[in-house]
């Protein structure tokens, strides 16, 4: 009992520790405050992702002599799918997009690597892990709308033809052939992807750093404070040492600057 | 960062203190100035004990500027309010100030009676401005001070002193600068140590009873000096000082 009473004393000494250097605190948490705001706002105003999803749907279809079978189709799995992501990301699926694109590079020309892989990084692909039937490919670009557009182009033009020709099913009988199939769900188009971002980063960082700095000039106040080991609390100091108070004679003239200083 | 924050905490001593002149107030002080002293005064007549006549106390304090001149004159001048004959002495051999600060030479003063050059009515000065006080000056200054204070002449000077004065009053230089109180307080019925608010450290007013207890000296307790009141922790406090000053804001 006796010791949380202590534990209250402290507390409260300390919050008017606080509050007594309450301007040192907020001009730490507004000074943290407006340079993280200032960092947020740098590092991303001029971060503009344009680019798009799309969506396709793959599926397996069989053929008997040449007609196709309904009712018959199989599919995916787990396992086709990531192998189909994989085909998609490798060099060979990004040379098959830059062939299509103007001042491409070609293999063995300078910057062929560099180009690759700002390509895969500009591209991923997923799928949909319920069913196995979807293939999304999201594209993202910095600061290039144009070329997130050509990008959108060669998807287009090549995704299909590329997990048709590579996704080959073995055939079971002679009979019967099955092809896999892959559509674009709805037409894609490119957009700005991170608006608002840069506010939001903005106000995220300066946040952080606020919270950082308030707490960090709280605790260097309380610190500072304890350092402090002149007599201040003269009724704390005479109960803690058990000596007498016989007078206190206050500061003579209030008025004047005779303020010692130590 | 550590020492801007100790900055902001704590100043840097001002050197022009230590030169500076004890205060000696005057009629038009602030009431709750003169109520101060006058509860410490109180304080004192109750705590000090008194045998063979009047009763001698000491003021010392850890260390130079801490007001040990400025509270022995003004409870010297309280103490004769209550009609009371007092005498303050000047032990500060080496810087002591108060013949300074009634406008007077220091010489002839204590460390001149010791050394046996004049007499002892060539020192006792009697202050016109305060019916009842009179007051020992320095003497001519000296660095064999403690030797002088701790010789028989001074005891029997403060035994001949409190057999003719109800309070006799000596200022001293700091403890923890000097010895020179070490010599004096044992000799008197009660020590006063001064210690000033926001400026002594509270381990040096620690040590500074040690030394006086150590010694034999009877510690009546601590006099704050220059409180000045913290503004946000404004909390009621008890005590007659207080009392008086709400009753008459009312
Ligand atoms: N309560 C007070 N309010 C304002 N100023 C004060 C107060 N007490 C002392 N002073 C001033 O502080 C200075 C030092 O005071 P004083 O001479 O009494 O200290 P001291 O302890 O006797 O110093 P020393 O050790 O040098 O003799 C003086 O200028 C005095 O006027
Ligand atoms: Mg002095």
């Amino acid at each position: 009992m006796e010791r949380q009473d202590q534990n209250e004393i402290d507390l409260s000494h300390v919050f008017r520790v606080i509050l007594k250097r309450l301007w040192i605190v907020i001009v730490a948490t507004v000074a943290a405050a407006i340079v993280g705001g200032v960092f947020g706002y740098v590092r991303y105003h001029d971060k503009n992702y344009y680019g798009t999803t799309i969506t396709y749907d793959v599926s397996i279809v069989s053929y008997v002599d040449g007609n196709q079978q309904n009712g018959t189709n199989y599919s995916y799995t787990d396992k086709h799918m990531t192998r189909m992501t994989e085909l998609l990301s490798e060099d060979l699926f990004m040379e098959e997009l830059m062939s299509g694109i103007d001042g491409a590079p070609k293999r063995d020309e300078a910057g062929f690597g560099a180009y690759v892989s700002a390509l895969k990084s500009a591209l991923h692909f997923s799928y949909n892990e319920e069913n196995f039937n979807g293939l999304y490919v999201t594209i993202r670009v910095l600061n290039n709308e144009k070329f997130a557009n050509t990008l959108l182009k060669r998807v287009e033009e090549e995704v299909p033809l590329y997990v048709q020709e590579h996704m080959i099913i073995p055939t079971s009988g002679d009979t019967t052939k099955y092809q896999t199939t892959c559509e674009e769900q709805s037409i894609a188009t490119i957009g700005l992807m991170n608006g608002g971002q840069t506010r939001r980063e903005a106000v995220k960082f300066a946040l952080i750093l606020g919270a950082a700095a308030f707490v960090i000039s709280c605790i260097a106040v309380v610190i500072a404070d304890s350092t402090d080991k002149r007599l201040r609390n003269y009724e704390k100091f005479s109960e803690r040492y058990g000596i007498t108070v016989l007078g206190v004679i206050p500061r003579l003239n209030e008025n004047t600057e005779t303020e010692v200083q130590k | 960062m550590i020492n801007f924050f100790k900055k902001l905490s704590k100043k840097s001593f001002d050197p022009s203190l230590e030169n500076a002149l004890p205060t000696l107030l005057d009629e038009n002080a602030p009431f709750r100035v003169k109520e101060a002293f006058r509860n410490l005064k109180v304080v004192l007549t109750v705590t000090t004990p008194k045998n063979e006549g009047g009763a001698a106390i000491t003021v010392t304090s850890s260390w130079p500027a801490e007001g040990k001149s400025t509270i022995a004159v003004n409870s010297a001048v309280m103490f004769t309010k209550s009609n009371a004959k007092v005498v303050l002495v000047d032990a500060d051999l080496r810087r002591g100030k108060l013949a300074k600060l009634f406008s007077e030479k220091s010489k002839p003063g204590l460390s001149d009676y010791i050394v046996g050059d004049v007499e002892y009515s060539d020192i006792i000065r009697p202050v016109a401005a305060y019916p009842g006080l009179s007051y020992i000056a320095r003497g001519t200054k000296t660095d064999a001070a403690y030797e002088l204070l701790e010789s028989q002449k001074m005891k029997d000077l403060i035994k001949k002193l409190k057999a003719e004065y109800d309070y006799v009053i000596i200022d001293t230089p700091p403890l923890l600068s000097v010895s020179d109180a070490l010599a004096i307080a044992p000799e008197t019925d009660g020590t006063v140590l001064v210690a000033r608010h926001k400026f002594t450290n509270e381990k040096d007013i620690e040590e500074s009873i040690d030394l006086l207890k150590y010694f034999k000296a009877n510690v009546l307790g601590v006099a704050v000096n220059d409180h000045v009141e913290d503004k946000l922790s404004r909390k009621h406090k008890s005590g007659l000082y207080y009392y008086y000053s709400d009753y008459t804001a009312k």
